[in-house]
């Protein structure tokens, strides 16, 4: 149903209407909209109208276009000075005229118009409709006979009135299709002016307009997009039904204004005063509401400090650790709301549902979000949880308060018991032996008693510096002088076909025996030989750099190589295309002595 | 920026003809003394365009031979007792070369060309090392960006410009005295006669300045010069700048009572004066001579009486 399609059809349409109907709705709304809206009429004015018709549209009803009409509708009005009415009224009037011009497309639009018009100011509509059936006069056939014809252009036969929205999924493109049959129902609920039906309505209704219905979210878009917009969509997920009651507690000009099938989330969007108060989540209690620096963005700002600017997650958490009281208070607050407005039971359970689904919101932890959970919480920066720092500290009491260490303790009481009738000498104090073997306090192991323990490391000669640091270094990290094997695995990297005559181990082998012979004839000498055939990152990237540099002044001379590089070296395959010159590519030796000869001839 | 960079920084249009533009561009122009970093790169760039030595991958291919570490100690040896000797007064180039980049360099073209020998056994004739390569690459290293340019140019100046220079029995070498001789004898007979006279050949007094190209003479900077022309138009002519730098003070070997002391050491040259000398010789020389002038350096079946 929530066709997330923003198609240049929606968009249109929304404009059209928009500057169509603005006063009859407006001269109605204005009152209650001025005063349950903070919207300053200069902002709307600094905008062009019609561009913030079409901005509006795609921004703000993502989920659906219809919002995007009735939002505009009420946007408009009585905040728009002459010039902008007049503005819009004449674009209203060259599209018209474009549209009778233009094919079947933009009939459609024009018919869908034109219904719109009826289903946005419902008394006219009614009146129009209706009216235009009941008294059948000569003075309105003319009226009529152009209405039909313009269905019969359109292809439709079915009488307007009968079945409004069947004809128009007939009609509509697509991405109307889902637009028509709403407007349609709600128009039929509107008629019969049954509030429960309107609410059932809202269940498809609401949850395409949700984030712009809910003024809470609305603002909290606006002002922190990042948290808020997940709780906007876990609110889709988890309180789909309960959202319009929800929020109709919470507002109560929102029930006045649903009347009217419309709301005045729109002008919230467009001009927005922002209002700390406003995004706080109803969830968290009033007491933490406070003056909040909401200016600075989140990352820069430290959230830790304000409970109640932190992931939802926390707010759960630090509820469930509040006192009684002020839980209670929590409950109370919501109740005094919904019996001001809908003295139902139903709803107060709706509600606790609906809050106890807000609770379950996920949070996704990004570099912006710090996530506090008890005494922990999450540092985006280091990417570490933090606050049980002082666990650590029991580990050193334990180290300070005995001598031995602790594992080696608990190993000498088990070897005690277990193998007690083994055990020769059960001195307290150390050394302690177990059969044949003592245990040696000081290196924490057991050893002979009988004999020296064999030296491990014997038949292993000591490794030269600079070969071990070679083979033991990663690739990910650059030493200050780029050790051998980085430079051949690079070299290799960037000229396979070496790999021809060098494997990788090959060199290393290679390499190994040369250093090896020259420790063994002396040591000095291999160090000064490694310090020469060692070449430092600097030296290295230097030499990459004017290769580079060489490439991008000179390189052209070289692109063909192959046709004038006769007497020498192609680059990528160096060694085999090493070649002595023959005779005939030393063409250009005689050169000078033809430019000489020719110069004394004449 | 000189006209000469100008050139060498546009793509070629045709690769033949603009080499031959680049070289009338070197003779007519020159590249500017060494001076600073950026005339050294100048100078590197067209000593690679010129011998058609491509810089791609020279950096890996470096630093794969450089892993190997040291070649055989005789080698190792070899080559670290002429390092150290390499220009020892000329403190320019000990700033600007450090005596390990000459030692890596000349361990890389041993074993470069031991790995040559390995795959092509019909190349043993290249030795993995001679004596007096460390000056032909000295200029190299002072004069090249990177020590992996100043490889490459060197590996290519061993293998494919003088590869008859660095044989074990130094077969161009004696081919270049010989035609020393012979040029000196076209020249200048009178000099000619009078080290004759002195039993003094080019094999005794000739074989340093050919086998290092010039490099061993003084000053670098006007060896370089020098260099840029050969690589321009032919390192053949370097036998005919020798003749030059001797006929530049034959009065002097003429008078001298021990010409060979004076012959050992060649005074310092100006790079100009003698390439004006060198070229000027040409018409003198006969297309017989000079065709074997050119062939001395590559074709290891010459043999010069």
């Amino acid at each position: 149903m929530d066709v997330t399609d923003t198609s240049f059809e929606e968009i249109e349409p929304s404009f059209l209407r928009e500057t169509d109907h603005i006063d009859p709705f407006s001269q109605n709304n204005e009152p209650k909209r001025s005063k349950t809206n903070k919207i300053r009429p200069e902002a709307l004015q600094s905008r062009p109208y019609t561009l913030q018709g079409l901005l509006a549209a795609p921004l703000s009803t993502a989920s659906s276009g219809k919002t995007a009409f009735s939002d505009d509708i009420k946007t408009q009005p009585s905040w728009l000075d002459d010039t902008d009415r007049r503005n819009s009224k004449l674009g209203f009037e060259t599209t018209d005229e474009e549209e009778e011009e233009e094919e079947e497309d933009e009939e459609f639009l024009d018919d869908f118009e034109e219904f719109r018009n009826k289903k946005t100011d419902f008394d006219e509509a009614i009146k129009t409709r209706f009216g235009t059936f009941s008294r059948h006069s000569p003075d309105n056939l003319h009226h009529l006979s152009e209405e039909f014809n313009n269905y019969l252009n359109l292809g439709s036969t079915s009488k307007p009135q009968e079945s409004q929205h069947a004809s128009n999924t007939l009609r509509q493109p697509k991405s109307m299709m889902d637009l028509k049959p709403r407007i349609g129902f709600q128009y039929e609920k509107m008629k019969n002016n049954s509030r429960e039906s309107r609410l059932k309505n809202s269940i498809s209704y609401g949850n395409l307009r949700n984030s712009s219905r809910n003024p809470i979210s609305v603002r909290f878009k606006k002002s922190m997009p990042n948290m808020v917009s997940n709780i906007i969509e876990e609110d889709h997920d988890s309180g789909e039904e309960n959202n319009d009651s929800v929020i109709k507690r919470r507002n109560p000009s929102d029930y006045y204004l649903s009347k009217f099938g419309e709301d005045r989330e729109h002008p919230d969007d467009n001009d927005f005063i922002f209002d700390s108060s406003m995004i706080q989540p109803n969830f968290v209690p009033k007491h933490t509401r406070g003056n909040l620096p909401m200016k600075l963005s989140p990352s820069i700002y430290n959230i830790e400090q304000h409970n109640n600017l932190l992931t939802p997650q926390l707010h759960k958490r630090t509820n469930r650790n509040r006192s009684n009281f002020d839980q209670l208070e929590n409950f109370r607050e919501s109740n005094t709301s919904t019996s001001s407005r809908i003295p139902s039971g139903n709803l107060n359970l709706n509600q606790r549902a609906a809050t106890y689904r807000m609770r379950t919101i996920k949070q996704q932890i990004d570099h912006n979000t710090p996530v506090k959970k008890g005494d922990m919480y999450y540092n985006p920066q280091s990417m570490k949880w933090e606050g049980n720092e002082h666990i650590l500290k029991k580990f050193d009491e334990i180290d300070s308060s005995s001598t031995n260490p602790l594992l080696i303790k608990k190993n000498k009481t088990d070897l005690e018991k277990i193998e007690n009738s083994k055990i020769r000498s059960k001195s307290s104090r150390p050394p302690e032996v177990v059969g044949d073997m003592m245990f040696d306090e000081k290196n924490l192991r057991w050893v002979s008693i009988h004999e020296e323990p064999p030296d491990p490391f014997a038949g292993i000669d000591d490794i030269v510096q600079g070969q071990d640091t070679d083979m033991s270094k990663s690739p990910f990290l650059r030493s200050k002088s780029q050790t051998k094997s980085d430079i051949l695995s690079r070299s290799l990297a960037v000229n396979p076909n070496l790999r021809k005559y060098h494997s990788f181990g090959g060199i290393g082998n290679k390499y190994k025996t040369k250093s090896n012979y020259a420790s063994e004839e002396n040591r000095n000498t291999s160090d000064k030989l490694m310090s020469t055939y060692t070449i430092g990152s600097k030296l290295l990237e230097h030499s990459y750099h004017e290769e580079n540099r060489w490439n991008k002044k000179v390189g052209a001379w070289f692109l063909l190589n192959n046709k004038f590089n006769t007497t020498g070296n192609e680059g990528d395959d160096h060694l085999n295309n090493v070649s002595v010159a023959s005779m005939d590519t030393n063409d250009y030796m005689y050169e000078i002595r033809k430019m000489v000869l020719n110069s004394t001839n004449n | 920026m000189s006209s000469i960079e100008k050139f060498i920084s546009k793509p070629p249009l045709i690769v033949y003809s603009s080499l031959a533009q680049l070289r009338y561009l070197v003779l007519s122009e020159g590249i500017p003394a060494t001076g600073d970093k950026h005339e050294q790169r100048l100078r590197a760039y067209i000593w690679s365009i010129l011998s058609r030595t491509s810089m791609e991958h020279s950096t890996s291919i470096y630093m794969t031979l450089v892993n190997q570490g040291p070649p055989s100690s005789t080698i190792y040896k070899k080559i670290k007792n002429d390092t150290g000797r390499t220009f020892q007064t000329n403190t320019k180039f000990k700033d600007i070369v450090p005596e390990d980049a000459l030692t890596r360099c000349l361990s890389c073209f041993a074993w470069q060309t031991q790995h040559l020998y390995e795959e092509d056994h019909s190349k043993k004739n290249i030795s993995t090392y001679v004596q007096g390569m460390n000056v032909l690459l000295a200029p190299l290293l002072y004069s090249c960006p990177s020590e992996p340019m100043a490889f490459q140019l060197f590996s290519n100046l061993c293998y494919s410009q003088i590869p008859t220079y660095i044989t074990p029995n130094l077969t161009g070498v004696r081919n270049g005295a010989k035609l020393l001789d012979l040029c000196l004898k076209i020249i200048d007979p009178k000099l000619s006669k009078f080290l004759n006279d002195n039993l003094l050949t080019a094999e005794i007094y000739g074989m340093p300045s050919i086998l290092t190209l010039s490099g061993c003479n003084k000053p670098l900077d006007h060896v370089c010069r020098l260099w840029d022309f050969m690589f321009a138009y032919g390192f053949h002519m370097n036998i005919l700048f020798i003749v030059a730098m001797l006929v530049t003070i034959r009065s002097r070997i003429l008078r001298s009572d021990s010409p060979m002391n004076l012959m050992k050491d060649l005074p310092e040259f100006d790079s100009d004066e003698i390439i004006k000398l060198g070229v000027g010789f040409l018409p003198k020389i006969p297309s017989k001579t000079y065709s074997l002038l050119v062939r001395h350096l590559t074709d290891p079946d010459l043999f010069i009486r």
